[in-house]
């Protein structure tokens, strides 16, 4: 208490830098903004104290690094082979050592990382909003249409993950569009589920009846009211979902279904490592680790997510 | 007087039953559709394959007279519609047709895999329960804590592993390099087929013989491709046991249990006492996942059972096992959250 | 292994888990003290052979159907041919169930005297009736192993003029056109072309006409060396010694191939000694394996060989200059002597070596030279390149070469778009003629470039219409001209071996002048034992399991 009396009289005073800080815990927000970007701070120093979810975040951020900047990053280009220096053990000239073909792992590595964020995005910004969607009108209008809906997203959810996923791109024939698709196809349901959980809480709201009773369209109170409300949990959700999107994408490229050759991709990498294993380590290791760093990452970060986005859990 | 009472009680039983009944019809037809739906999804999914089943039983050295001979009599020269109520009506006689593969009717290969994949992952959901529970509950009794911490760390990071991945290490490590557990499959060569198949699990089979070095056996062969399976249930139940026990530690009668001086210990045991309807539910839910887990894992340990029998016919286009496989599992998995509803109803007093 | 391991990060994770994680050790220490006495366990018994294998395309094992090389390996040993290859020297022939034969001095009739007090395990004897109802039974089934005899005219409406049985222990097979006598009997030397099946217990199982198919999908009704006893598919395939068998007996009494579809678990059981051989050891291991002094691997060439074309029915591909470009983007000796090291040799030529009318194993015109190849490209009409997908069988090794090749191709401009696919989807693809260019492997039958040139050169009619979905030729909508065509068909009849031998090399150049179909390699058959199994003998065409001897 006495840290927010200071603050507040801190906040008369006109020094730049402090105000900021001031501004972001006064008690009192004088604007919606303020609200919000005091909700944001202290999230923000929740999530710090953290220090797992902190971990994650900064692989994630390490991730995205290596994915923009591969071309600079990595050593070598991952796609030039050279049989006279394959399967060599790392050392300082291929720092993980090369493959079969003699491509130098740690730059295909790097380059995976683009491949993996493409599939974590991709799969994300299809399933989302329609996840979304299909949430949000079930719950909203409930009914026949919600039976529906429900109904179908159950038949999707009858499916083991994995078992699907095979399922559709063996339909879809291999490719790393038809993974994303596949991966895509078996993921919505969770987020219509969920969108759909959080929709019947807030629909019977007080503000949503007065924004009724002013003559809002069906439309416009599912888009300006219960669409926001149900974001904090399809954001943890959608985090938490890419770890295993990244985990299925590697098991579909271990099966050969997934990204094709000479695509770096770390499950595909595996795929073919694994013939190598026993003898030669590095070529199944470093993609392997890779895997389960940038997937526990997500994991650690939805985590950390969680805590802050949805009070409920605390 | 008691007269009224019971008539009150009567209609209040009377009024309970037909809350029940009405349950019950809604769920029945809930899962009538839902398997309907699986059905015509498994059934779309098998068509448009791309794999080519004739190609699967002639191979590719077939002149074109016999792979023409070979296409009508899979029935694929008809229309996708009366393949379809072809299908249906064969399901309807309980006939899932033929594997390719196998050249047995695929219910019967499926009964012979699928006691292969019980074993497993009955004993990897045995594992997961008696390493998730204990961890969630210390994460949740020392939160925010070192130990907390340990124990999400450990069970997400189980939760990051690829199960393939995690496999091959352990033969390599294990198998390979320390000799401490069996290689592939369920026992070892020579000891296939000498104890008479009671339970369908070798491990128990050997037991009820009495042969104890083929229990061993079966159990240095089950104990890796088990504790595989098990990690992904102790990362899904620790975490669950977690978030049900804050729950319950932040009530207002462990409050008062502290107050009285009650043992930290006490309180914890009357809490998880308090949790028990929520985690069997849950024990059921993560049945369903290992199923899942239990796909690469097999095919990593040559585990004779489902997972590895789905992904062959998967590879083959062996559409009848494809479908009555992912209609299995999704049948599986209906069922097992509807035991967990069941039991939630049945089990908690709130809902009663 | 252990010496290798503690070099390997492997080993050292484990050195390194142990030291800085100290609660794990106690129960290390735990789990050790209960497995560590039973380890050493596994070896099996001498009579009993042990084998891990991936068994999942094993789908019947009746000889008219077996279309997958794994079941014709293991079900050789199972039933005899009429006649049989030697042991050490496929070019040589000796008898099975035919005790004798004689050809006609024109080639026109074939006869073979079945040997006498032969029974099938059943105790019914073996006649050259049960050997006419055996060939007719293929052909009237119209299986995966029809088309072995309708290659040589051979079909269900002539087969009663074709094939005749002149007293219970003669059969004679009468051409509809003569074959030179130093090609057909190669044509018979798999079971699967010339099956004696036990037609009397067959018949009994008989199902809705099926003539025995569903029975003996998981049964054996042959004469050979060995018998099934228990098959249960993807799971194990039992077979038991025939004690009646009128040939050498086996020293192993029971031989077990057990499903294994991974190949590291394959190896680890190997070197632990719980298997006597390992069927499908990855050629990566070829090299750490040559080094553990406890297993023994033999190489020896195999009818199987590696190719890719390209679909002249694209109009982009239809000059012979831009295959030819092609035949130069493959660093073959690089190739050989790392990726494929004992794995495949250098093979340019359509007819691998050890197969009558062969080219000479120095012939290999065409090496690595992109300079070259960008230069015949642009005479093609292809200065900057194009793009084309390259589907590909998955699986070692099309994949790596097709890698190989895309990379190569790159360097002259050329942008292939692989995809890698499983053998039902990607075969479907070529009999369809429905690819751009197509890279896999491809198994022979017999040790005469008869079989070769059917399946790769002849296309008489290269219409869609024709359906010709056998020839190699016709997928890839490949005209010979008529030159090879009537060239093979004359080879056929020719029976002064010289002259034979002459065409089929002049067949081959002028294929490799013009055709879409680039050959590559020639792979090899690796058989990785325990040391204890002392005898095993392989040929280019096959195992006898027979022969194993175990110490």
């Amino acid at each position: 208490m006495p840290t927010s009396v200071e603050t507040q009289t801190n906040a008369e005073s006109p020094q730049p830098g402090a105000g900021i800080r001031n501004w972001l815990t006064a008690e009192i927000p004088g604007s919606a903004v303020q609200a919000r970007a005091q909700r944001a701070y202290f999230g923000w120093i929740r999530f710090l104290r953290n220090p797992l979810a902190v971990v994650g975040l900064s692989v994630i951020v390490l991730l995205v690094l290596a994915a923009v900047f591969a071309p600079w990053i990595a050593t070598h280009d991952p796609l030039v082979q050279n049989l006279a220096t394959r399967l060599q053990p790392p050392s300082a000239e291929h720092w993980f050592g090369t493959d079969q073909l003699g491509r130098d792992l740690y730059s295909r590595v790097i380059y995976g990382a683009r491949i993996t964020l493409y599939i974590v995005l991709l799969v994300t910004a299809l399933v989302a909003p329609i996840g979304l969607l299909i949430g949000t009108l079930a719950g909203y209008y409930g009914g026949a249409i919600d039976v529906a809906l429900m109904r179908l997203t159950d038949i999707f959810l009858a499916f083991p993950g994995l078992v699907l996923a095979l399922a559709f791109v063996a339909a879809l024939g291999p490719g790393l569009e038809n993974a994303v698709i596949a991966i895509s196809l078996t993921n919505w349901p969770g987020f219509a589920r969920l969108a759909r959980a959080e929709t019947l809480i807030v629909r019977s709201s007080d503000y949503i009846a007065a924004s009724r009773l002013q003559g809002a369209s069906s439309g416009r109170i599912v888009g300006m009211h219960i669409v926001p409300m149900c974001m904090p949990s399809v954001v943890v959700r959608a985090t938490l979902s890419m770890a295993g999107v990244i985990l299925t994408a590697a098991g579909l490229g271990f099966l050969g279904l997934g990204a094709q050759p000479p695509s770096p991709e770390w499950g595909a990498m595996l795929s073919s490592g694994r013939r190598y294993m026993l003898d030669y380590w590095w070529m199944a290791t470093f993609p392997g680790l890779a895997i389960v760093l940038v997937s526990l990452a997500f994991n650690l970060f939805g985590d950390g997510l969680r805590d802050v986005l949805d009070p409920r859990n605390e | 007087m008691s007269q009224a009472r019971e008539a009150a009680a009567r209609a209040a039983g009377a009024s309970r039953w037909r809350r029940r009944l009405r349950w019950t019809s809604r769920t029945l037809a809930t899962v009538a559709i839902t398997l309907l739906g699986l059905l015509a999804l498994t059934f779309f999914i098998g068509r448009v394959m791309p794999v080519d089943p004739v190609t699967a039983i002639v191979g590719e050295q077939a002149d074109q007279i016999t792979y023409e001979k070979v296409y009508r009599a899979l029935g694929l020269d008809e229309p996708l519609t009366t393949q379809f109520a072809i299908y249906v009506r064969g399901l309807l006689r309980g006939d899932f047709g033929t594997a390719i593969a196998t050249g047995h009717p695929v219910i019967e290969d499926i009964a012979r895999v699928f006691p292969a994949t019980v074993e497993l992952a009955t004993l990897g959901l045995i594992g997961g329960v008696l390493l998730g529970v204990p961890m969630g509950i210390v994460a949740a009794v020392r939160r925010n804590r070192l130990a907390d911490h340990v124990v999400r760390l450990f069970g997400l990071a189980f939760h990051s592993v690829p199960n393939f991945w995690l496999g091959l290490m352990a033969l390599v490590v294990f198998y390979a390099a320390l000799g401490w557990i069996g290689g592939a499959g369920r026992v070892s060569l020579h000891y296939i087929g000498v104890v008479p198949d009671v339970t369908g699990s070798i491990l128990l089979d050997a037991m009820l013989a009495g042969d104890w070095d083929i229990a061993l056996d079966a159990f240095r062969h089950v104990i890796a491709p088990a504790l595989i399976l098990a990690s992904g249930g102790m990362a899904y139940l620790s975490r669950m046991t977690r978030s049900f026990m804050l729950d319950q530690l932040n009530q207002e009668y462990v409050m008062a249990a502290r107050i009285k001086g009650l043992s930290e210990w006490r309180v914890t045991l009357h809490a998880f006492r308090n949790i028990g309807v929520q985690l069997l539910t849950v024990v059921v839910l993560a049945y369903g996942g290992l199923l899942d887990g239990a796909v690469l894992t097999e095919t990593v340990f040559a585990w004779p059972g489902f997972g590895q029998y789905l992904t062959s016919g998967l590879m083959a286009g062996d559409m009848n096992v494809v479908l009555t496989c992912t209609l299995l599992v999704g049948v599986i998995f209906v069922t097992l959250n509807l035991v967990s509803d069941v039991l939630y109803r049945i089990l908690d007093p709130r809902t009663r | 292994m252990t010496r290798k391991n503690a070099t390997t990060p492997f080993g050292g994770s484990i050195a390194i888990g142990s030291a800085h994680a100290r609660w794990p050790v106690t129960l290390l220490l735990a789990t050790a003290m209960m497995f560590g006495s039973a380890s050493a366990n596994a070896a099996p018994p001498k009579d009993t052979f042990v084998v891990a294998g991936n068994l999942s395309s094993m789908i019947t094992l009746d000889p008219a159907a077996i279309a997958e090389s794994i079941t014709a390996y293991t079900m050789r040993s199972v039933c005899d041919a009429l006649i049989e290859l030697d042991d050490d020297d496929a070019s040589k022939l000796v008898p099975g169930i035919a005790e004798s034969w004689s050809v006609a001095p024109d080639g026109s009739t074939f006869t073979f005297k079945i040997r006498k007090g032969v029974k099938f395990p059943s105790g019914n004897p073996v006649t050259a009736v049960d050997v006419l109802w055996s060939m007719k039974r293929t052909l009237t089934l119209n299986l995966a192993n029809a088309q072995r005899l309708r290659e040589w005219d051979i079909n269900v409406r002539n087969v009663d003029d074709v094939i005749r049985v002149s007293d219970p222990f003669t059969l004679v097979i009468q051409p509809t056109r003569p074959i030179a006598p130093g090609l057909f009997p190669f044509a018979l030397t798999d079971f699967r072309n010339t099956a004696v099946l036990d037609r009397v217990t067959i018949q009994k199982h008989e199902v809705a006409g099926d003539m025995g198919h569903k029975w003996l999908a998981t049964h054996s009704a042959c004469v050979g060396p060995f018998r099934v006893t228990q098959w249960r598919p993807q799971e194990i395939l039992v077979l038991e010694r025939n004690d009646e068998y009128f040939g050498r007996k086996p020293t192993i009494r029971r031989m077990i191939i057990r499903h294994t579809p991974e190949a590291g678990a394959q190896r680890l059981m190997l070197e632990k000694g719980d298997i006597d051989m390992a069927m499908d050891i990855d050629p990566a291991d070829f090299a750490a394996l040559e080094k553990n002094p406890n297993v023994r691997m033999m190489y020896t060439p195999s009818l199987r060989i590696n190719y890719f074309m390209f679909n002249m029915k694209d109009p982009r591909f239809r000059s012979p200059k831009l295959f030819e470009a092609f035949r130069y983007l493959i660093d073959y000796e690089g190739l050989e002597k790392t990726l494929l090291k004992n794995e495949a040799r250098v093979r340019q030529s359509p007819v691998p070596s050890g197969v009558f009318g062969a080219l000479p194993d120095e012939y290999k015109p065409f090496k690595l030279d992109i300079a070259k190849a960008k230069a015949l490209l642009a005479e093609a009409g292809y200065p900057n390149g194009f793009s084309a997908e390259l589907i590909v069988l998955n699986g070692f090794p099309s994949v790596d070469i097709a890698q190989h090749l895309q990379a190569n191709a790159d360097k002259v401009g050329v942008k292939l778009k692989i995809t890698q696919m499983v053998g039902a989807q990607l075969f479907k693809r070529a009999r369809a003629r429905n690819f751009e260019i197509y890279m896999a492997g491809y198994g022979f039958n017999y040790p005469d470039a008869n079989n070769v040139m059917l399946r790769h050169a002849y296309n008489p009619d290269n219409s869609d219409g024709a359906k010709n979905s056998l020839s190699v030729a016709w997928r890839a909508s490949w005209d010979p001209g008529q030159w090879i065509n009537d060239t093979i068909r004359a080879a056929q009849v020719e029976r002064d071996q010289a002259k034979r031998l002459a065409m089929y090399q002049e067949i081959q150049r002028r294929h490799m002048a013009s055709s879409p179909l680039i050959y590559l390699f020639q792979n090899q058959s690796v058989t990785v034992l325990h040391k204890r199994v002392k005898t095993f003998k392989r040929n280019l065409i096959a195992v006898n399991f027979a022969a194993v001897e175990k110490e």
